[in-house]
């Protein structure tokens, strides 16, 4: 299964891609000695060049520097939501999916009910309540997004627990905790990496167009998002303020969806 | 001369590496006569056909050679479940079917496939047009594919193994159809199998295909009963045959193993004694809400199981065997309190200890081992959950992959590298890793191919001896179990109709049931 | 076929009551009361105003007694006041919502118009210069994030060249023109908004399009359609079609809730009036009773919409219309 991702040239470049993205957002304060978040008037909007890559916004800063350090937030703000939803899910997925019966009618309703809100109203309502910022959207995030993975990895266990393999073993005397850990969780886990990548992908566009109408990161920390919202304002001034934090956007989603599609496919036992 | 086919060669690529299905072949089909094309997975029968009827796949895959055509062609394929089309009603898909250049009304071609659906001997063609695929029996599909292969007026019918997902009882129907159709409409036919026992019955004329090479041809008699080649004669070994044991022709043949004929019950322990044993299944509301049905899966069964014997279970599919099967695992609750198991097994469910001392294979060597483990492992996991220390699972894991002619040092393979005939040894290996007494074998060979099934029938009966075990043999295929067992109970929807000595089931069948069964597999076997 | 229909609305209501039960506690379970933010703003209020003021907004009694009484009043379709201008909710609702149904309407339809043939071509050319050409494509639309491509697109069309409106649903004095030019004026205003809402359904449904006939293409029945001499043509359109068509149908209901949420940043950014930017507007101002209308209403949307999705389903494939309990052939 590795040969056939290593094989996929996209696959591969997206995975290349993810890894600049860390290591840029790691080592951020040696690539650029800007300060994200000093002001400077005068320098105002000035258009791309040597001194400042991206040019600078309407406060003087420089948006090669901001548009870096935003990269810091929305991986973490990616990785983080997701790992919990990926947690959640996966805990609820396979106890629905294992036990069946009441148990799995009760969690598959919760999360029918989770899914009937529009993910964006929900966790709106939330920010509402508890305030924006980054902790608060990395988790609220977190808790709205676990029903896919959910459902998921219920899937593959309701049609795994019935594998010739499983009933081996409970023959041979293995517990229903051996069982799921040992077999059905390492069997059908895959669909759920594949969930997670894109998931990832997800967290940081929602995170962007949180922060876009300005309940998601709060300024003065830059978060791609609403680096735009202050570009939007600028808009017939300085093209480069709208251009590049988009097209961070947009490279970094793209990465992890090139690197989940090929991810899938090396999963599924090959197209005929 | 209908069908002539000049050094045909078909390469597929796959992965980077060319293999070549179809590697120079010439043969010729004539008017009037069935021709059987025989040979084992992959040697290259189904690619022959497909090439013949311009159906290879578009894409990496080359055909070179020359097929010469003499009239319209009609192929019928294996799986009669997925070969009609699900959203469609099965008379339209009929209609459709005309031969090349002829166009027909909407209101003649529906007359013509009623009266076809008659011909293949549908009941009620009207209901049977406007009914969709699913709601048919994997039999009624099978006519309605021959119907459509007929409303093209072929000349010849390629049949690729059109029997093998039937049961014996239907396989029988419709080969008798071909046969019946062949004489009616002077119709040659292709015949696709791997099954002795049909090209027996139903071919004029033998062609054995190997690695997509033809080793032998000729005419049936020859090629079955005096064959020339190495390979042939290999196959032909391996095939089980019916009436090997007990033919009432010939009395008592030496190749006997078990427990001679007309003795009352032999006097040895009883292991297992069930006693109206049943098990029903609540079948799923509909979508629509009907009250939920019931299925008598196992009903009122009574068996005794007796120590270091083998008993055989025959029926056909849906019987309940391997509901029976899982019932003596202790994998699945019985209904009602009304068994008793001696002492060393349990009737436990699923929950608390299962019978340790009964183990099972199961009959599927792809899905019965965890992709994600290593041989090794998969073998030891028994002991594993039992906690028995390192140093002596080291030595259980020897001893075990001894017993079954396994290699130590591929311990560290995943499944997917082994063949299925290896498969089933590490299945065997992963049972007998935990000593039991009882083992429960569920269509073990059935997925093999002939050559490989004897192998493991062997191994089987060579480790029964060994470690004195008890089997419980479970078998669609009677001519197995002639071989393999000791006691017969014959299953039918659930119940056992016939339960006696195997001599008395396969010589003096009582019950109706038992005697159309011995029937129908007759027919399909080469008589031994 | 009723018998089931009846069967899902009445399975509906325990999911009604769960989306109702989440949306109170969502806004109920966080820490302070709702009345907090009224009164911060001013802290000279006496104790005895503020316990006033709670009883009047029945936030002195325990929580689920509150819970039953915002219930009751919901059945109504009472949603209480805003706290912003003290309007009734339902009523800055009904305002907004057709405003919203009117974009997703009609950004599903192109999406359907679009992806269909987009995702059919592609499969069947699997590997051609198009379907590479579409998967780029695709991949684009998926990656780039909405609000910024209405941003290109308004700083194009809208600033640059100035042909198309920018913000709102209407023009200024739409309620002087005639209703031809009161069509034209709706109709221009849409086409960004529509445009940048369906880009991202576009892409995900042409590829679950493209999947799914390359799933039904490798299906025995298609090589059965073939082995029967029917042209190509047919052969697609007619046997492998229809059958690709039917998760589509479940994958449509499942993207409901997807374009709700796209509203929201959309409505912002152009400055339509829907329910997306009253949503936003209220979280700002912590109008909590219309929030959780919000939620509620919207939830039930998502609701309808898979409903309608599941029922067509059940039509269309006759796996399940025709189930083998009911009328057995034999």
């Amino acid at each position: 299964m590795t040969k056939k991702l290593l094989r996929n040239k996209l696959t591969l470049f997206g995975a290349g891609i993810i890894l600049l993205l860390v290591l840029i957002a790691v080592f951020a304060p040696y690539i650029t000695k800007y300060d994200p978040t000093c002001i400077n008037i005068q320098d105002a909007l000035l258009r791309p060049s040597l001194e400042h890559p991206f040019g600078t916004d309407s406060l003087g800063r420089d948006l090669f520097t901001r548009i870096i350090y935003a990269s810091r937030i929305a991986l973490l703000i990616g990785f983080v939501a997701v790992g919990l939803a990926a947690a959640i899910g996966v805990f609820f997925g396979s106890v629905a999916g294992y036990f069946g019966g009441k148990i799995d009618s009760a969690i598959m309703r919760f999360a029918d009910v989770m899914l009937c809100f529009p993910a964006f109203f929900l966790i709106l309502a939330v920010i509402a309540v508890v305030g924006p910022g980054i902790f608060n959207i990395m988790v609220v995030i977190g808790l709205t997004s676990w029903m896919g993975m959910a459902r998921l990895i219920r899937a593959e266990i309701l049609s795994l627990k019935t594998r010739d393999y499983v009933l081996a073993s409970r023959s041979l005397g293995a517990s229903n905790f051996f069982i799921i850990t040992k077999h059905l969780i390492p069997n059908g886990i895959g669909p759920v990496l594949v969930s997670l990548i894109f998931g990832v992908a997800g967290a940081i566009l929602t995170e962007a167009g949180l922060s876009f109408i300005g309940l998601g990161v709060q300024p003065p920390d830059p978060s791609w998002g609403n680096i735009l919202m202050e570009g939007k304002a600028v808009m017939g001034a300085g093209w480069w303020v709208i251009l590049f934090p988009g097209l961070a956007i947009l490279i970094t989603v793209l990465a992890f969806n090139l690197f989940g599609e090929g991810l899938r496919d090396a999963l599924n036992p090959g197209k005929s | 001369m209908i069908l002539k086919v000049e050094d045909l060669k078909v390469r597929f690529k796959h992965d980077n590496e060319t293999v070549k299905a179809v590697d120079g072949i010439d043969f010729t089909v004539h008017k009037n006569e069935i021709v059987g094309l025989l040979g084992e997975s992959g040697s290259g029968k189904t690619a022959t056909a497909l090439s013949v009827m311009n159906l290879l796949p578009r894409k990496d895959c080359v055909r070179y050679g020359k097929i010469i055509k003499n009239s319209g062609i009609a192929m019928i394929f294996q799986e009669p479940f997925t070969a009609l089309n699900p959203v469609l009603r099965v008379g339209e898909q009929v209609d459709e079917a005309a031969p090349a250049g002829e166009t027909i009304s909407k209101k003649d071609a529906i007359t013509k496939t009623l009266a076809l659906f008659e011909k293949v001997k549908l009941n009620d063609p009207r209901r049977i047009y406007d009914s969709y695929p699913h709601l048919l029996s994997g039999g009624q599909r099978q006519r309605v594919m021959i119907a459509m292969a007929l409303a093209l007026s072929p000349g010849l019918l390629i049949a690729d193994e059109p029997t093998t997902a039937l049961d014996v009882t239907i396989q029988a129907e419709i080969l008798d159809l071909i046969l019946a159709l062949k004489k009616e409409f002077g119709m040659s036919v292709l015949f696709i199998t791997h099954d002795f026992g049909i090209i027996n019955k139903v071919t004029d004329r033998i062609i054995v295909m190997k690695d997509g090479k033809i080793i032998e041809r000729g005419a049936k008699d020859s090629v079955l009963f005096s064959p020339e080649e190495d390979y042939t004669k290999k196959l032909l070994d391996a095939v089980p045959r019916m009436g090997a044991r007990f033919s009432t022709s010939r009395g008592e043949s030496p190749f006997s193993g078990g427990t001679p004929g007309n003795e009352a019950f032999s006097r040895r322990n009883i292991v297992i004694n069930l006693k109206n044993l049943s098990k029903t299944f609540t079948v799923e509301k509909g979508v629509f809400g009907k009250s939920p049905g019931r299925v008598q899966a196992v009903r009122d069964v009574s068996l005794e199981i007796k120590e270091g014997k083998t008993l055989g279970i025959v029926g056909e599919s849906a019987a309940g065997k391997t509901t029976l099967a899982k019932l003596l695992a202790g994998l699945i609750k019985p209904d009602t309190a009304g068994n008793r198991f001696q002492p060393g097994a349990g009737p436990s469910g699923v929950k608390s200890v299962p019978a340790r001392e009964i183990q099972i294979v199961f009959q599927d060597p792809y899905s019965s081992l965890d992709p994600r483990m290593r041989m090794q492992d998969i073998v030891l996991e028994g002991p594993v959950i039992r906690g028995i220390k390192k140093r002596a699972r080291e030595k259980i894991l020897r001893e075990t992959l001894f017993r079954v002619y396994l290699n130590l040092r591929d311990g560290m393979k995943y499944p997917h590298q082994f063949s299925g005939g290896q498969r089933q040894r590490i299945a065997l290996a992963r049972a007998l890793a935990v000593k039991p007494r009882i083992l429960i074998l569920d269509e073990p060979v059935s997925s093999l191919d002939v050559v490989i099934q004897s192998e493991i029938l062997n191994l089987l009966k060579a480790v029964q001896k060994e470690l004195a075990l008890t089997y419980v043999f479970i078998s669609h295929d009677l001519a197995v179990v002639e071989r393999m067992a000791d006691d017969v109970a014959v299953m039918h929807k659930g119940e056992i109709v016939e339960f006696a000595p195997i001599a008395q089931i396969y010589r003096s069948p009582k019950h109706p049931y038992t005697k159309r069964l011995l029937a129908d597999a007759s027919g399909l076997h080469i008589p031994g | 076929m009723a018998r089931y229909i009846i069967r899902r609305v009445l399975q509906i209501i325990p999911i009604l009551l769960g989306i109702t039960i989440i949306s109170f506690a969502v806004i109920h379970l966080a820490p302070g009361k709702p009345t907090d933010l009224m009164l911060q703003l001013n802290p000279k209020i006496e104790y005895e105003a503020r316990e006033k003021l709670e009883r009047i907004y029945g936030l002195d009694k325990p929580l689920y007694a509150q819970y039953f009484d915002w219930l009751k009043k919901l059945m109504r379709l009472d949603f209480g006041n805003s706290f912003t201008d003290n309007r009734p909710v339902i009523d800055k609702i009904f305002e907004r919502l057709p405003v919203t149904l009117l974009i997703n309407f009609l950004a599903m339809a192109v999406i359907l118009i679009f992806s269909i043939p987009i995702g059919v071509k592609s499969a069947v050319k699997r590997g051609s210069f198009f379907d590479k050409v579409m998967t780029v494509l695709v991949f684009i639309g998926f990656a780039a994030p909405g609000f910024w491509l209405a941003l290109l697109l308004m700083s194009f069309f809208g600033v640059r060249l100035g042909i198309l409106p920018v913000s709102g649903i209407v023009s200024l004095d739409f309620e002087n023109f005639t209703l031809s030019h009161k069509t034209v004026d709706l109709l221009r205003h849409l086409i960004l908004p529509v445009s940048v809402a369906s880009i991202g359904g576009v892409a995900g449904i042409s590829r679950y399009m493209r999947q799914s006939m390359l799933g039904v293409i490798s299906q025995d029945y298609i090589r059965t359609a073939r082995a029967k001499g029917l042209s190509e043509r047919t052969v697609i359109h007619k046997h492998a079609l229809r059958n690709a068509l039917l998760p589509i149908i479940t994958i449509l209901g499942l993207s409901i809730p997807a374009l709700i949420s796209g509203s929201v940043i959309l409505e912002t950014i152009f400055g339509i009036p829907g329910m997306g930017r009253l949503m936003v507007e209220a979280v700002f101002t912590r109008d909590y009773n219309v929030v959780m209308a919000g939620l509620v209403i919207s939830a039930f949307l998502t609701l309808a919409g898979n409903l309608i999705a599941d029922i067509a389903y059940v039509y269309a494939d006759p796996r399940i219309r025709y189930d083998k309990i009911s009328r057995p052939v034999r």
